[in-house]
């Protein structure tokens, strides 16, 4: 096995548009996140940031979601589009080992993309907020704790499922549409204040358990105002959704590329 | 060796590959013969484990090739020169190849230096000629050092010079006793490469015999290999230039 995760690692790192799309994405939530903080900083001029707020906001989190998304599903869609799949199952006939090998060079890859990307972030955000005391108090605050890694791991969350719903598709546009969809958009329009089970799928997707995970954090600060009268999600159901998702993904990839003729 | 029974293989209603049974022995470059849409990379791509056959089964080996955990010491293949991803450079694409087989990373300079591709190794593959990508396939193919090759239609987009190489290559590993098998529709490329010939009509199997065996059907004793294989193949054209005959 580390055989082909080295193989899966060269091929990875030969690809400028891989790592072009890394940058890319560091640099959305970047973007997202400092804009948030000057944005902030105009409003009440020598705030503190606010964890919940400056540094991890809704629109970083839709950026993950769609260009890791993408990320994931072109590791395989880049393959069956050019022809490579073929050279790739000539040479390694067992083909669940393969995309196992993927799964975990792109779980990595992207884990250490989001771990970067968010202490960056993390580091521009408090400078530009003024902040220049190293804040012990917030990095062993647990619920900064639980922001932070819930957010670094969304990377590979929406990696994995991109990467399966490349196996499933294989067709390069159909499955960017599906990694948006499924991804970005389900979370927006899958919303109702009068059906408690759409309010229970909403809080089924990445993007709800995301908030949740980091709401409950902005909760602590300052309650909202609960308007629909439903359940909130909880700190365990959340953390059951980013387990659920990748994992179903990459079950789904790995039996789905047996039986198919490439 | 190569050991195809019964070999079914249809996509919808086209029957790609019908009830085919033919060996393909060590120590010959065997051609694989037949016109356009005979079957003939549907049948690698079943010997390949690529597509699951419908019915029949193939070995190499003995053993069918699906079930290696990994194949490069078993078969080199090209199948497609196009199978490849322009973004990387020649040298990415065989190391990620050797690296996924336990193969020692020295294997990628030596068969780069083998297809004569070693000044362009850094060099994305995008933008390689046809010509250079054969090479960089057969490259891939030798890689495992394996004792069975199969390749389809190699010779295209090859200049004089190259096939000239291509077909000592095939000599030599035959020499060495692997099994060659080699597809074309050409049987005047052939007729230089191979010692031995399958040829298949409409997915069904024509001839499996020596080149010698093949040369003496011809009606006329002075008829060539190409007229015997026309000969042969008449009733079995799918696309003909020009409409029915
Ligand atoms: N993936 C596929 N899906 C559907 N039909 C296919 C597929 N591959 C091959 N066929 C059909 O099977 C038949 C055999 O095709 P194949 O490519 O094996 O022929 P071939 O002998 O290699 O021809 P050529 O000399 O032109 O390369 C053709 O009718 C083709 O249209
Ligand atoms: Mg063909």
């Amino acid at each position: 096995m580390t055989d082909l995760l080295r193989a899966e690692w060269v091929k990875i790192r030969s690809l400028r548009s891989f790592v072009a799309g890394l940058v890319l994405g560091a640099l959305g939530v970047l973007y997202c996140n400092v804009n948030a903080v000057l944005a902030d900083g105009r409003v009440a001029r020598g705030a503190r940031v606010r964890v919940g707020g400056g540094v991890f906001t809704n629109n970083a989190h839709i950026v993950v979601l769609y260009i890791f998304g993408c990320i994931g599903a072109m590791v395989v869609v880049s393959e069956y589009s050019s022809g490579l799949i073929r050279s790739t199952f000539a040479a390694v006939p067992a083909r669940t080992e393969v995309i196992a090998a993927k799964s975990i060079v792109v779980t990595a890859v992207t884990a250490i993309a989001g771990l970067v990307t968010y202490v960056l972030s993390f580091v521009v955000t408090m400078i530009l907020a003024g902040q220049h005391r190293f804040p012990s108090a917030l990095l062993s605050n647990p619920d900064f704790q639980r922001a932070m890694a819930s957010s670094v791991l969304l990377f590979p969350l929406s990696a994995l499922v991109g990467l399966s719903i490349g196996v499933l598709i294989r067709h390069t546009a159909t499955t960017i549409v599906t990694v948006s969809v499924l991804l970005v958009l389900l979370p927006t329009f899958v919303t109702s204040e009068k059906h408690a089970w759409v309010n229970d799928l909403h809080n089924a997707t990445p993007f709800a358990a995301w908030q949740g995970l980091t709401l409950i954090h902005r909760v602590y600060l300052s309650p909202p105002p609960d308007i629909t009268g439903f359940a909130n999600p909880t700190v365990g159901g959340c953390w059951l959704v980013y387990l659920l998702w990748p994992l179903l993904a990459v079950v789904v990839a790995l039996l789905a590329i047996r039986w198919r003729d490439v | 060796m190569i050991e195809a029974q019964e070999l079914t293989k249809h996509y919808g209603r086209t029957t790609a590959v019908d009830r085919l049974t033919f060996t393909v022995r060590p120590g010959h470059v065997t051609g694989f013969l037949g016109p356009n849409g005979s079957g003939k990379s549907t049948t690698l791509r079943l010997i390949l484990g690529l597509h699951a056959p419908d019915g029949g089964r193939v070995t190499v080996g003995g053993q069918v090739f699906r079930t290696h955990r990994r194949g490069l010491r078993h078969v080199g293949a090209l199948l497609d020169a196009t199978d490849v991803h322009g973004g990387r450079t020649a040298r990415d694409h065989l190391a990620a190849l050797a690296w996924s087989n336990g193969l020692p990373r020295g294997r990628v300079p030596e068969v780069l230096g083998e297809v004569g591709l070693d000044n362009v190794a850094r060099r994305r593959i995008g933008g390689f000629s046809l010509g250079m990508k054969q090479r960089l396939g057969i490259a891939a193919a030798l890689l495992g050092d394996p004792p069975v090759l199969v390749f389809d239609e190699p010779f295209n987009g090859l200049d004089v010079a190259g096939i000239a190489w291509v077909r000592g290559l095939f000599r030599r590993l035959a020499g060495e006793g692997r099994t060659v098998f080699v597809s074309s529709h050409l049987m005047s490329e052939m007729a230089q490469s191979a010692d031995r010939l399958v040829v298949i009509g409409r997915g069904t199997l024509l001839a499996d015999e020596s080149v010698e065996e093949f040369a003496a059907r011809g009606a006329a004793p002075s008829a060539s290999l190409e007229d015997v294989f026309m000969e042969l193949t008449a009733d079995r054209l799918d696309y003909l230039a020009g409409g029915t005959p």
